[in-house]
């Protein structure tokens, strides 16, 4: 058990997580801050779309695509992602939506059916006693 | 029952002697538990792994290996007829130490790919972490020397054994990052207790994320949204509820002392996945799989209660079974 427990926290450690599966550390939920933040996307006219019949993806994984995007560009902009401006954030939300199309549901976007696709970026805060949202459309693919 | 509390205390670790009938149960138990931690279908004509295989995201020995080709049509034909086949072999109890390598191989590849691509969730893992136990056992029993062949476990109780430490090693490495992560301390888990009322952000994120995901409201938002407000105004009451799921986590190993401890325990962490699905929509049915099977071992308290003696007292592994029968009476 002990070295099944060593294992897992060793093997394919990154910073506060180790992942190389099956073992894992499970860091999730190991941490809690007082803000979070997802994304969902919405057709070129505005309307909020549903991830799974739209592009085949969980919502889970298109905020970890996004998040990964993010840290891409941790190197250009200083500071932690909730401080940067929309200007600043485009660019991963770009990178995402061509992620979307280009490698993870090609097919969803064939004839056009997708152009103008938007990423809108929600930001999830906790102030005392309320939850407080913010949403800021990020990117948009081109409208044919 | 005073007897049933009694022996709740009493250290038999690495000594619980498993029937061959318990292992059996147990062992097509876990088979359906595999296939579906590993395709996630009934269907095994429409299993499907994803072709957005990607080397860099992929997690485990997919990240190492390109293995592209096991996502076309015909591989994974063949890998999910394979995978039937070898869950037929293993739950007829043959060729065990070949069947766990290679289930555990597969297990291990799909979900790489498939299941948990860069450790974007962790919801298959502990079963591949069980057939590793499986494998890692029936090698032991393979190679170890002939002294602790005679000593040691029989094949079930070992394969049982090998199997419970495995999901005691999951659950205690998740309460050991949450203590190290939220900022360690000398009391395990205080600092992760203390920032708990910030898993109302959590929760909100859960909720909004299921919701974008067929937009439709999930059927536990009530719940969650009273999670949510109780956390905010009284968090108290669910930093001290969300604390035991911490100590259950950390105190995981309390289930290898005894089978009454492994009832109990066993129960307690399935009821804790239950609470954290009823308010954050965070499903653990492979969890609760293993759990049930290897922990709560329901057929073994029935077949107790119902005084099957002679079911229980002819195999010559069962040494505490005549105790626990007391115990029950007591």
């Amino acid at each position: 058990m002990f070295v099944a427990m060593a294992l897992c926290w060793v093997v394919g450690r990154d910073g506060t997580r180790a992942e190389f599966y099956p073992l894992s550390s499970f860091p999730m939920y190991s941490k809690f801050d007082d803000r979070s933040y997802l994304v969902y996307l919405k057709s070129a006219e505005g309307e909020p779309l549903p991830t799974v019949p739209t592009v085949s993806v969980f919502s889970t994984e298109l905020k970890k695509q996004y998040g990964d995007d993010l840290d891409d560009l941790k190197e250009q902009f200083k500071g932690s992602h909730f401080d940067w401006t929309v200007d600043q954030k485009r660019l991963a939300g770009e990178a995402t939506l061509r992620y979307l199309r280009d490698v993870r549901s090609p097919a969803a976007f064939a004839d056009h059916k997708l152009d103008g696709l938007r990423l809108v970026d929600v930001r999830i805060y906790r102030d005392g006693k309320k939850i407080v949202t913010r949403e800021d459309e990020v990117a948009q693919l081109p409208a044919q | 029952m005073k007897n049933f509390f009694r022996t709740l205390f009493s250290n038999q670790i690495g000594r619980i002697r498993y029937a061959a009938w318990e292992w059996a149960i147990i062992r097509v138990g876990f088979a359906f538990t595999v296939w579906f931690a590993t395709w996630h279908t009934w269907r095994p004509w429409a299993v499907d792994i994803h072709d957005h295989y990607d080397i860099e995201r992929a997690n485990g020995l997919p990240s190492l290996i390109d293995l592209s080709w096991i996502g076309q049509p015909i591989p994974t034909f063949v890998v999910a007829g394979l995978t039937i086949l070898l869950l037929v072999i293993y739950g007829a109890g043959r060729w065990m130490l070949v069947t766990t390598w290679l289930l555990f191989l597969i297990q291990a590849i799909v979900g790489g790919i498939h299941s948990s691509p860069m450790g974007s969730h962790h919801a298959t893992q502990v079963v591949a972490l069980v057939l590793l136990g499986q494998a890692a056992w029936f090698t032991w029993e393979k190679l170890r020397p002939k002294r602790f062949a005679d000593t040691g476990l029989d094949r079930s109780s070992g394969a049982i054994f090998w199997s419970q430490q495995m999901i005691c090693a999951g659950y205690m490495i998740s309460a050991v990052s949450k203590w190290v992560n939220s900022g360690g301390g000398i009391i395990p888990g205080a600092r992760w207790v203390n920032q708990l009322p910030n898993i109302a952000v959590q929760f909100e994120k859960n909720r909004l994320q299921a919701y974008y995901d067929n937009l439709q409201t999930p059927v536990s938002t009530e719940t969650n949204q009273w999670a949510i407000d109780l956390l905010l105004h009284q968090p108290a009451m669910m930093m001290f509820f969300l604390a035991l799921g911490f100590y259950i986590e950390l105190l995981a190993f309390l289930t290898l002392f005894n089978r009454a401890s492994a009832l109990l325990v066993g129960v307690g962490l399935m009821s804790l996945h239950a609470f954290i699905f009823t308010i954050m929509n965070l499903p653990f049915y492979y969890f609760e799989a293993v759990d049930f099977l290897f922990f709560v071992n329901l057929p073994f308290w029935i077949a107790l209660i119902a005084g099957k003696r002679k079911l229980l007292s002819n195999d010559p592994a069962l040494t505490h079974v005549g105790e626990s029968r007391s115990l029950m009476q007591g």
